[in-house]
């Protein structure tokens, strides 16, 4: 496939982006609560680490 | 030191028959519905008749957690804050309108996000909109109207704020 540099104002690449991106948001809100939390556990775990990192 | 731990710490007091009953609210009870968002802490509702009973209670759950941080307890490395059913009805409703989650080998009791919504309308912090954005996706309007029926004011208040 032929490659076309995109202007800097394209849209083509933006759609994509905020199209595949929405997809992302609704697959992770159908995800098992299960791991659901288990996201939860590892944000947890990072804010206490930026805390620390804070406070150092 | 997990969510999932501090669940089976809690199913344990109830088990045990410390607690008679509980509902999971707030962000943790959210994150059933929506995308995972962030919170230290799990916020459940726990069912008493009478303030006699939520001391009681209260006192018997302090003595088995691992330790207190301000109005949380520690249960499974996480702070959890236990409303009392009493506080008001719609604490209440939303304990008897609850629905029972399976995840792993636990089940749950999960505030309704028609409950959760009024929840938050009640709150209504900058962070409530976008929750209730977020869960308006997947309702049942017929019973979130329900609800604001019976629970918002003569100015509704709450429906206003939708």
């Amino acid at each position: 496939m032929k490659k076309i540099p995109l202007p800097a104002d394209s849209k083509a690449y933006g759609e994509l982006v905020f199209r595949e991106k929405a997809k992302w948001h609704r697959r992770r809100a159908r995800m098992s609560l299960l791991r659901k939390l288990e996201v939860l556990d590892r944000l947890r775990e990072r804010a206490r680490k930026l805390a620390k990192i804070r406070r150092d | 030191m997990s969510f999932t731990e501090a669940f089976k710490v809690l199913n344990g007091l109830k088990r045990r028959k410390v607690i008679r009953d509980y509902v999971v609210i707030g962000a943790v009870g959210a994150t059933n519905y929506m995308e995972p968002v962030f919170t230290e802490d799990i916020d459940v509702v726990v069912l008493v008749d009478t303030d006699e009973e939520y001391r009681r209670t209260f006192a018997a759950i302090a003595q088995q957690t691992e330790a207190q941080d301000g109005m949380h307890q520690v249960l499974g490395g996480v702070p959890v804050q236990l409303f009392p059913s009493t506080i008001m009805p719609l604490y209440r409703d939303t304990l008897e309108g609850a629905l029972q989650v399976r995840f792993g080998n636990l089940r749950v009791k999960f505030a309704s996000a028609e409950h959760l919504i009024l929840l938050y309308l009640l709150a209504f912090r900058e962070r409530d909109h976008l929750r209730v954005r977020s869960l308006l996706l997947n309702i049942d309007e017929g019973r979130l109207q329900e609800l604001l029926d019976r629970f918002d004011d003569e100015e509704n208040t709450l429906a206003g704020r939708l």
